[in-house]
């Protein structure tokens, strides 16, 4: 089995310090949301996928280039009587894109290939716009419509930020109404702000790495939150198939 | 020489209102954003140099009174605009007036001619009655006029660039009200232009250069590759009929104006102004009646065109047969403020709107984004 990674900065999917369409081993280094999905897979697989190089990442501006790429002038996404919501395209687009590349991998037709596309539920995309049950059905979408039936949304509500929050300033109580904050990094207590103060320093990919690594943010023990809790099923899903 | 910023304040729904311009311009917004008002203003500007603002009235069934913008308290009578125009060189030129509705007149104007390092020289100055030529000393207006001044001096008298305004602006052309009926009628002459709903197209095609007449048959024949030809003739009585041939197995069929489809027509209308030595050309709703395999032809003519071209669209279709990097420079998105007024902002400038077009199409963009609710985002950029 094989994870391939998309996501959008260093502190949620990760970075690469390469240029390739995927990058893999020392050019990927993992995100917190990356150690996430690998432990979360490690629960059923009983080894790291990260750790033993079984994994790629898509930098954001390939991904955004392939999305690009396959719009095509005559065609694009209506709404209309079958398809009322705004602020789809985005998460659909991205995870064609995601899951063309992924096609494309040796492992797509000897193995199995996982694909997590990670977005903000409500980010610089969609500024407070939007249904997050939508976006999260048009990734799911937009896998299929490439024959990619292993892909997994990881869109949280409204930020990454908020699943960390959950172990670092709630003590895995009572997180369901973080996911009622606001997304917006101008607002009056931003949650990037907030994340820093609960963990007393700057919020680094390697900060909260080394946290979720050694356990003091517990994937396993954040169980009220809907939209990580979605992620957490759509997983067991694509690994039970 | 292009028109590159405009300001304008109680025309209507503008009210400190400001809109940079390129050569291809297209306005979008929800229904009542103010995208008619500006094309209204445009032509309004256009008047001005005509001067017969009572003729202006008239043809839009306007009263003096309904320029005015009514939201707010203040009854400000007075329109204030200020034109920057973009001249060869890297000059430009300045053109500030103060419009008295109810004297039909700018009873205060200033034209300045703007050098690169931005040192100004007055070209024109209006003022208490009064006014002044490349600020020689100012002397009584001896005459009544409708507009600006501008309108009524001798051509010989005014400095070069404020001649030039002047032919520019002359040449404005708004088609903003283009409809089939009007496109269809016969008419008698054309006077050299078409009528704001597109009146007078069989005279305006009759009385077109032959290689002009040619050129157009051409670009048609691109867009309908049935289409033989375009004929006009003039009926013993004086009126000027349009015909179109086209060819169907082997079969040529020539129709008159009045039962051919309104799309080939509007296309037609829109062609022939291209045509024409028109400086500036409006287009209100530009997408009307054209099927969508037309569109991606118009687009491109329409950015190619020669002239500054400044449409309206509600159509997403419009929007995704632009090239991205046109569509950012040259779509405005117009909006309401809470209480009223008509503001613009650059559509792929809005960060969520600049983001997701890093994977869609423009006009995906447009389809995809909730514009209601658009304003929230824009007001707390506004606000920084």
């Amino acid at each position: 089995m094989y994870l391939l990674f998309s996501g959008e900065g260093p502190t949620d999917m990760g970075q690469s310090t390469a240029t390739a369409e995927v990058c893999e081993g020392t050019d990927f280094l993992p995100g917190p949301m990356a150690w996430f999905v690998d432990q979360w897979v490690e629960r059923k697989a009983y080894l790291s996928h990260i750790e033993n190089g079984l994994c790629g990442f898509i930098p954001k501006p390939q991904l955004v280039a392939r999305a690009k790429a396959s719009t095509s002038r005559k065609s694009m996404g209506l709404r209309g009587k079958k398809n009322h919501e705004y602020e789809t395209r985005y998460y659909y687009n991205n995870a064609r894109a995601m899951a063309q590349i992924a096609r494309e991998r040796p492992e797509f037709s000897n193995d199995k290939v996982i694909v997590v596309l990670f977005r903000d539920g409500d980010g610089t995309q969609s500024a407070g716009r939007g249904e997050w049950r939508a976006k999260y059905q048009s990734m799911v979408d937009g896998f299929s419509r490439e024959g990619a039936d292993t892909g997994v949304p990881m869109i949280p509500r409204p930020k990454s930020e908020v699943w960390l929050l959950c172990a670092v300033a709630n003590n895995y109580q009572y997180c369901e109404r973080l996911e009622d904050e606001s997304g917006n990094d101008r607002s009056q207590n931003p949650l990037k702000d907030q994340l820093d103060q609960a963990l007393g320093e700057g919020a680094t990919r390697e900060r909260l790495v080394e946290r979720i690594q050694n356990r003091k943010i517990d994937i396993e023990r954040i169980i009220d939150m809907p939209s990580l809790n979605r992620f957490k099923e759509r997983l067991d899903d694509v690994l039970n198939a | 020489m292009q028109i590159s910023h405009i300001s304008v304040s109680n025309f209507k729904s503008l009210m400190n209102f400001q809109l940079s311009l390129h050569g291809f311009n297209c306005l979008i917004g929800l229904n009542g954003a103010g995208k008619s008002t500006v094309l209204q203003f445009m032509d309004f500007l256009a008047q001005q140099v005509k001067g017969d603002l009572d003729e202006w009235l008239e043809e839009r069934s306007w009263k003096a009174m309904d320029i005015n913008c009514k939201l707010g308290k203040s009854r400000k009578r007075l329109v204030t605009y200020e034109v920057w125009f973009k001249l060869e060189g890297g000059k430009r030129l300045l053109w500030q007036s103060m419009f008295n509705p109810t004297e039909l007149k700018s009873t205060s104007e200033d034209v300045y001619l703007v050098e690169q390092d931005n040192t100004s020289q007055s070209l024109l100055n209006v003022v208490n009655g009064k006014y002044a030529l490349d600020a020689q000393s100012s002397q009584p207006i001896p005459f009544d006029y409708q507009g600006s001044i501008v309108s009524q001096l001798k051509e010989k008298d005014l400095p070069v660039e404020v001649k030039q305004l002047k032919a520019f602006l002359l040449r404005f052309r708004s088609l903003e009200l283009l409809t089939p009926q009007f496109l269809r009628a016969k008419a008698r002459n054309s006077g050299g232009e078409l009528g704001l709903g597109g009146q007078r197209l069989s005279a305006f095609i009759h009385e077109m250069p032959e290689e002009h007449k040619k050129k157009l048959e051409t670009l048609l024949i691109k867009a309908y590759p049935k289409l033989k030809g375009v004929d006009t003739r003039a009926l013993r009585s004086g009126w000027k009929e349009l015909n179109i041939a086209e060819e169907f197995s082997n079969q040529q069929l020539s129709t008159e104006a009045q039962h051919v489809n309104d799309g080939l027509l509007r296309i037609m209308a829109i062609l022939a102004q291209l045509m024409t030595d028109h400086s500036v050309m409006a287009f209100d709703e530009v997408e009307n009646g054209i099927n969508p395999e037309l569109i991606e032809f118009l687009i491109d003519t329409l950015v190619e065109a020669e002239q500054q071209v400044l449409v309206t669209t509600h159509s997403p279709m419009i929007l995704n047969f632009m090239e991205d990097d046109v569509a950012v420079e040259s779509v405005q998105y117009l909006y309401k403020t809470d209480d009223g007024y008509t503001r613009s902002i650059p559509f792929f400038s809005i960060p969520s709107i600049k983001e997701k077009l890093t994977v869609m199409g423009p006009g995906e963009v447009f389809i995809d984004t909730d514009l209601t609710r658009l304003g929230d985002e824009i007001a707390a950029l506004t606000q920084e």
